[in-house]
């Protein structure tokens, strides 16, 4: 072989080399990552309902108002209540209501949140029992996943780890691990986990954090080894080395 | 067993007769394409590709796209060919020696003119006759700087082929040992003056100077057997034939390359080239064949455009109506590539000629006017080298899986099913190449293989129509490493190589066992084989080269020995002479 084909083969090689270094270094960089089969944001949710059958006098409220707790949702005539006043047989009106001036019932929020469905408008008739509205609470937002994982990789998912949250606009989102619930189905893990996260603020990024928006979750595995040994080794190394030239 | 000579006497005319006999149609050398489990087996083959072709298009399989493009393209391409191919093969029970052969045949030779000149005993003097006129046909041996001994042994050969023929060296190699040589064993010797236009232009040259009414052509390396003209010139009876091809048969399957390339020629030669011979497409390969002067000329001498300027002249004929004859008869014997280098630089020619019809010379337009079966036939010869490809598509779909978790198929089924269909193609197709082998030969498997940087190369130049440089320097004859021919086959075994050792991590790391890991370690096993094939032949090279260069410096040392010894004796008289007494 002359000296110019070794230098080729030389230079092969090392290209050879490079090509699979990084391959290998994304193959970790994968293999430390569990991503969701499926996930979407879900939020914590109270009914709100009348203790007294009645007809709906007035809603106060509609789909989308932000409330706070106290805050009047619903005034209901109600035949049953006025009789009980009358007779003596309730004094007070129960928790989370009260009595306007004609002593019809009004019904109150009983936390922060923001009104996400209707049931029940004017003139609606309500029995007892009966959910009227439905309230998402305010700062509850969660992401909930489904994630299919190998015996191995169940090992390496740590409390609090850490998750990226990414957004169908592909905005991202930090989070971290609540709660794994897991069963096993073929030997492999199928985990439902809970992840929570700061940003998850209710309206967001054009409206996208939002309960039931579709994301991707990915949870930060943990991956000590050979290759992020090496890897993390590099990166100092480089690091420093770029530091020194500029510094 | 009977002479020709003693054949003529005893029964002169046989078709002439007019008593009707039982004669065999079929001769020996196509039975074996006749055999009906090899009939069988070829149907089998094709309902397994059906099915396997099947299996890979349903929607409900299809993995990620980037490798199941990979695969679809790859196996599209190998299907596509087998088929072809098997059907060709189904074709090549049929016979071209006809009545006109036979009654040719029989009246070659004048029995009377024979015993007068007093030729009974050689045979090479016999004068033929084809349609009662005397045909001298040439016999061209193109060289160039091959071995002395190898030329000695084909043009020996060629001198003694049965029936009146001239014999011409057509040497461009331009060495006075060849002139030498054709001098010492009466065969004429021509040289010209440029080399253009290489094979091609050596033998239009020689047909410049040449007058015979046919013409064979015979690389030095080919040894013709006597009977080669008494074979073929027959079949110019038929007025519309313009060449005679004989199949290439090797002596030389000494080395894994040897056997790979010479097995891998030899399913065309026996089953191939008889099957296309039905579909009036039979190639001319360039050697062991006999041409009709008036067709070459038809079309303006041999093709010199191409390296490959066999198929393309042949392609030219074809074009022009002219039919072509093939019989799978061995009539000359000779050597397929043994190294490394040679085989490469055979295959690149071979595909860039492929190639250089499938992108200037589309055999489905409507311009060329050849029939369907022609028209598919040379759609054939221009694609078969992507057959060569299509292992580079496959061997990267393994790491893509490796390393980017990317599979070709999305696979539900058990893979106990995913074999069968599998075997539906690739043991079926095996089993063929067995029967029609009589064994299995792993060479060619190997070779096929890794043969793709030759043909990625060879479609590269034929795209950018450049002439292939090899970076190799060196005296001729000296030793060369073959590593210096199949870099890419290096750089790709050290990639898989990597890639297994990773995929064996990954498996144990997430302690599951992938398909990808097997298909990688396999692909690295062939690759490796290769290197180990071009290893040892590197060694062999060496020791070839040493022993040689040895033999050269003992022979100097000798000489100089020789010379001092005389410088000595010299002195030594001078000395007596001029010392006063």
């Amino acid at each position: 072989m002359t000296w110019a084909s070794r230098i080729r083969l030389l230079a092969g090689t090392f290209l050879v080399l490079v090509v699979a270094a990084l391959a290998t270094y994304h193959l970790n960089e994968t293999r430390g990552r569990a991503t969701s089969s499926s996930a979407q944001i879900l939020a914590q949710t109270y009914a709100v309902g009348s203790p007294y059958a009645g007809l709906v006098a007035d809603h106060l409220v509609d789909v989308g108002d932000e409330v706070e707790e106290g805050d009047p949702l619903f005034v209901i005539d109600s035949a049953g209540l006025t009789y009980d006043l009358a007779h003596g047989l309730v004094t007070d009106p129960p928790e989370f209501t009260s009595l306007d001036d004609q002593g019809r019932l009004v019904v109150l929020a009983t936390g922060d949140g923001r009104v996400t469905q209707l049931t029940a408008t004017r003139g609606t008739f309500v029995p007892t029992a009966s959910t009227l509205a439905t309230v998402q609470r305010e700062d509850t937002l969660y992401v909930q996943g489904e994630y299919t994982l190998t015996a191995k990789e169940y090992a390496r998912l740590p409390d609090g780890a850490d998750v990226t949250i990414t957004l169908p606009n592909e905005s991202t989102l930090a989070g971290r691990v609540q709660r794994v619930d897991v069963t096993t189905v073929d030997g492999q893990a199928q985990a439902v986990v809970r992840i929570t996260s700061d940003e998850l603020v209710d309206g967001a990024d054009n409206g996208l954090v939002t309960a039931g928006t579709p994301v991707v979750a990915q949870i930060a595995l943990t991956n000590d080894g050979v290759v992020t040994t090496v890897a993390g080794k590099v990166r100092t190394y480089v690091e420093s080395y770029v530091d020194g030239v500029l510094g | 067993m009977a002479t020709t000579f003693d054949r003529l006497i005893l029964d002169p005319r046989r078709t002439d007769d007019s008593r009707r006999r039982p004669q065999s149609t079929r001769s020996p050398e196509n039975e074996a394409s006749q055999s009906p489990s090899l009939v069988l087996l070829v149907l089998l083959a094709a309902a397994g590709i059906i099915v396997y072709a099947a299996f890979l298009l349903n929607p409900a399989n299809r993995g990620d796209w980037l490798p199941y493009a990979l695969v679809i393209l790859a196996e599209t391409v190998l299907v596509a060919h087998a088929l072809l191919a098997m059907w060709t093969v189904l074709s090549a029970g049929w016979n071209p020696r006809g009545f006109t052969f036979h009654h040719a045949q029989e009246r070659l030779y004048d029995l009377a003119e024979i015993i007068r000149d007093g030729a009974e005993d050689e045979p090479w003097r016999w004068q033929m006759y084809l349609e009662d006129r005397a045909v001298t046909p040439d016999v061209f041996i193109t060289t160039y700087g091959e071995d002395l001994e190898t030329i000695r042994r084909t043009v020996s050969a060629a001198l003694r082929i049965q029936g009146r023929h001239e014999t011409w060296v057509l040497d461009d190699g331009r060495s006075d040992d060849v002139r030498d040589l054709a001098a010492e064993l009466g065969a004429r010797y021509v040289r010209r003056l440029s080399s253009g236009g290489a094979k091609a232009g050596n033998i239009n040259h020689a047909m410049s100077l040449a007058r015979g009414e046919y013409f064979a052509v015979f690389d030095a390396d080919f040894v013709p057997k006597p009977a080669f003209l008494h074979e073929t010139l027959p079949f110019f009876a038929g007025p519309d034939v313009a060449f005679v091809q004989t199949p290439q048969t090797y002596g030389n399957y000494d080395t894994v390359i040897s056997r790979g390339a010479g097995y891998m020629q030899a399913v065309f030669y026996r089953y191939v080239q008889p099957g296309r011979n039905r579909f009036n497409a039979a190639f001319c390969v360039g050697t062991n064949v006999i041409y009709r002067r008036a067709a070459v000329d038809a079309i303006g001498g041999i093709y010199t455009d191409s390296k490959s300027e066999d198929v393309w002249t042949s392609l030219m004929l074809h074009e022009r109506g002219w039919r072509t004859v093939y019989i799978p008869t061995t009539l000359a014997v000779g050597d397929t590539p043994e190294t490394v280098e040679a085989y490469t630089k055979q295959q690149l020619r071979w595909a860039t000629g492929g190639f250089e019809i499938m992108l200037t010379h589309n055999p489905l337009s409507r311009k060329r006017n050849l029939t369907m079966d022609q028209r598919i036939q040379y759609l054939v010869t221009a694609t078969h080298y992507l057959t060569g490809i299509a292992p580079l598509l496959l061997l990267m779909v393994p790491p893509l899986e490796v390393y980017f978790d990317l599979s070709p198929m999305d696979l539900t089924i058990t893979p106990l099913t995913w074999a069968l269909y599998y075997a539906g193609f690739y043991v079926l197709q095996i089993l063929l190449a067995f029967y029609t082998l009589g064994s299995f030969r792993w060479e060619v498997l190997l070779l096929a293989s890794v043969s793709f940087p030759i043909y990625v190369r060879a479609l590269v130049n034929a795209v950018l129509r450049r002439e292939q440089a090899w970076h190799v320097t060196g005296r001729k004859g000296a030793y060369r490493s073959p590593f210096a021919f199949m870099q890419p086959q290096v750089l790709v075994f050290q990639f898989l190589l990597i890639t297994t050792v990773v995929a064996a991590w990954k498996t144990h790391t997430s302690g599951v066992v992938t398909l990808a890991l097997a298909w990688n370690a396999t692909n690295t096993l062939i690759l490796g084989g290769f290197i180990v094939t071009a290893w040892r032949e590197g060694r062999r090279g060496r020791a070839e080269a040493r022993s040689r260069q040895q033999a050269l410096a003992s022979r100097e040392r000798a000489a100089a020995d020789l010379a001092d010894d005389a410088a000595l004796l010299e002195l030594e008289r001078a000395t007596d002479t001029a010392a006063p007494r």
